[in-house]
């Protein structure tokens, strides 16, 4: 089983395609729900997710340590999406000028409700670490290498996450 | 804490019910694969690119266009005239007269074209030898495509005969960059529910061109409540005269959706005033795009005896951010509470409540309009149902005062209107002198 993911590193290195499509369908589900994550609808999480295979295939030559595969594709695939988000945010900004009169009655109601108003509030990048940590189940080292920041720096900001969430939410205890 | 964990947790619940989409495999190979192909078709344009730029430096020198503008450089005084027909008489266009027939016999002959910096005019006749052209769908969204781009129709008329066998058309098209050189016009005929697409090639004579007229950068501004208009340009060409102007830059734009404080123009009039008359207004229009918020208005050409040119200001409108609360006092009919907003007046007639609902009767002057109104019944938000009964009345020195009740669900003694947002035109007199040279 090793050898052969080696193996299968070993083309992909070499530009195969067909093997590097293998490698991240091994572990869509993985994929599929990080970008969905971030993305929240299915166009963009596919969307981001052609963006993450090509920079894979470009870069995969510069990947030292090839037990690293999964959590350095899945950081680029996390880059992917801020960078796309970003992009996003920019256009957002002028599309929403119109509005009808009576829908924000409705988003009132929603955003009492709706935990990721509350969110949306927080701090990037105390986001981020609750979403893989809650959304996706992953452990702090995981996190640590997707992010590419210490393992210290994960549980803190996860911990002042929390906190900010709840005075946000205005839930006790 | 354990209870975000929870809520977090739910959330995570839905996460997990996502399924990845069967496609995942398919787009993932596409875009590996389109990969290359791209690259590949970058590099060969830049290549031709280069090619391209190489070969126009060459052949631009005795380029027919470097005529034209240096004609304009050296101060060539172009002899103007009103009316496209005596344009066109004193030979100011140019003949084209190649056309192309449908399989029904339906045809579409271009007879003639006429160039300046505004616009392409393109002068066009379709027949139908049975008599009913009228009813041959050749569809109006028509494009002239150059080596350089596409350029669209923006407008056009046409004039039926008695038989019902030919319209000639008038068509107005954006101006073609000043190196096109090549043009056809790509149309298509709806029939029987099948498109049948066709082209006419024609070579633009660039001699025939007769640029602009007046071509000034004005950079006016003009202060209106909560707005700056900015008069940028004007250029006045023998076929029409287009004056632009923005209202807000992208930075204001994002300065006032950050604030709070947005600004949606309504209504822009503008009038061009030209040895003391008022020129026709052909056309208009407003964009907020990544520009900000631009506008242009559309005139007849200027006179030739041009001695002084004016723009007047004359009204302007925008759905304007208020969010502000005003409580309302329950007056008897003695006195009226009058809410001032944005300087704006709105006065309250009446204040009834019947049946569960409240019914405020308010007057104002035409053009206002609260475009979002909430009402806070004892603190609580209820959005407006309707409005009822309108009534237009004019006082003695012309102005119309529009009385209207609007109709909210719920009753309660504490009453605030919520005013969020609010439509008003206002008046202008505001006159700016354009200098001609």
């Amino acid at each position: 089983m090793e050898n052969e993911f080696a193996q299968m590193i070993k083309r992909a290195k070499m530009g195969d395609k067909e093997v590097i499509i293998e490698l991240i369908m091994r572990q869509k589900q993985d994929y599929y729900r990080l970008a969905y994550t971030f993305m929240k609808n299915q166009d963009d999480a596919l969307d981001v997710m052609e963006d993450m295979i090509l920079k894979v295939y470009e870069n995969i030559k510069k990947l030292n340590d090839n037990n690293a595969f999964y959590s350095w594709s899945k950081a680029i695939l996390v880059n992917c999406c801020k960078n796309n988000l970003r992009r996003k945010n920019r256009i957002i900004l002028i599309s929403n000028i119109q509005e009808g009169p009576h829908e924000d009655v409705f988003q009132v109601k929603d955003e009492q409700l709706d935990i990721e108003k509350h969110m949306k509030k927080l701090n990037q990048k105390h986001l981020e670490v609750l979403k893989l940590r809650y959304y996706l189940d992953m452990d702090y080292e995981s996190i640590a290498a997707i992010l590419k920041i210490p393992l210290g720096t994960v549980k803190s900001r996860i911990h002042t996450g929390l906190l900010k969430l709840k005075q946000s939410m205005g839930v006790s205890n | 804490m354990n209870n975000i964990e929870d809520i977090l947790k739910t959330q995570k619940c839905k996460i997990d019910q996502i399924e990845v989409p069967e496609e995942l495999e398919g787009r993932l190979r596409t875009a590996l694969n389109r990969d290359k192909q791209f690259r590949l078709r970058n590099r060969a344009k830049v290549y031709v690119a280069a090619m391209v730029m190489v070969v126009t430096l060459l052949l631009s020198f005795n380029y027919d266009v470097i005529a034209f503008y240096s004609k304009q450089l050296l101060g060539y005084d172009q002899v103007m005239n009103d009316s496209l027909k005596e344009l066109s008489e004193l030979g100011k266009g140019q003949p084209v007269g190649k056309g192309f027939v449908f399989d029904n016999g339906v045809s579409l002959t271009v007879d003639y074209v006429m160039l300046d910096e505004n616009q392409l005019l393109v002068f066009y006749t379709v027949k139908d030898p049975s008599g009913h052209v009228e009813e041959n769908d050749i569809l109006s969204i028509m494009s002239l495509k150059g080596f350089w781009g596409e350029y669209y129709h923006q407008n056009s008329q046409g004039i039926i005969n008695e038989e019902k066998t030919e319209i000639k058309y008038l068509a107005s098209f954006e101006p073609p960059k000043p190196f096109e050189k090549g043009l056809t016009l790509r149309f298509s005929q709806i029939r029987k529910g099948t498109q049948t697409p066709a082209e006419i090639s024609f070579t633009l004579n660039r001699n025939t061109a007769m640029g602009h007229t007046l071509k000034e950068t004005l950079n006016e501004t003009i202060k209106v409540d909560q707005a700056h208009i900015k008069i940028e340009s004007i250029l006045a060409s023998p076929t029409k005269t287009v004056i632009e102007g923005s209202i807000q830059n992208i930075f204001e734009l994002a300065k006032g959706q950050l604030s709070g404080e947005r600004l949606r123009p309504t209504d822009l009039t503008l009038k061009l005033i030209a040895n003391g008359k008022e020129v026709p207004v052909q056309g208009g229009g407003m964009s907020t795009d990544m520009k900000g918020i631009t506008f242009h208005s559309d005139y007849d050409p200027l006179p030739s005896d041009l001695e002084q040119l004016q723009l007047e200001l004359v009204k302007f409108g925008a759905d304007h951010d208020v969010n502000r609360q005003f409580k309302l006092g329950r007056t008897n009919d003695s006195e009226k509470q009058k809410l001032n907003i944005l300087g704006q007046i709105v006065e309250i007639d009446q204040i009834k409540t019947s049946q569960g609902e409240t019914h405020i009767t308010i007057s104002s002057e035409e053009s206002l309009i609260l475009s979002r109104v909430y009402l806070m019944i004892d603190g609580q938000k209820v959005p407006l149902e309707e409005t009822i009964m309108d009534n237009y009345d004019k006082l003695q020195d012309g102005t119309i005062i529009h009385t209207r009740t609007l109709r909210f669900l719920g009753a309660g003694d504490e009453l605030e209107l919520d005013v969020q947002r609010m439509t008003y035109s206002k008046s202008y007199d505001e006159m700016l002198e354009i200098p001609i040279n």
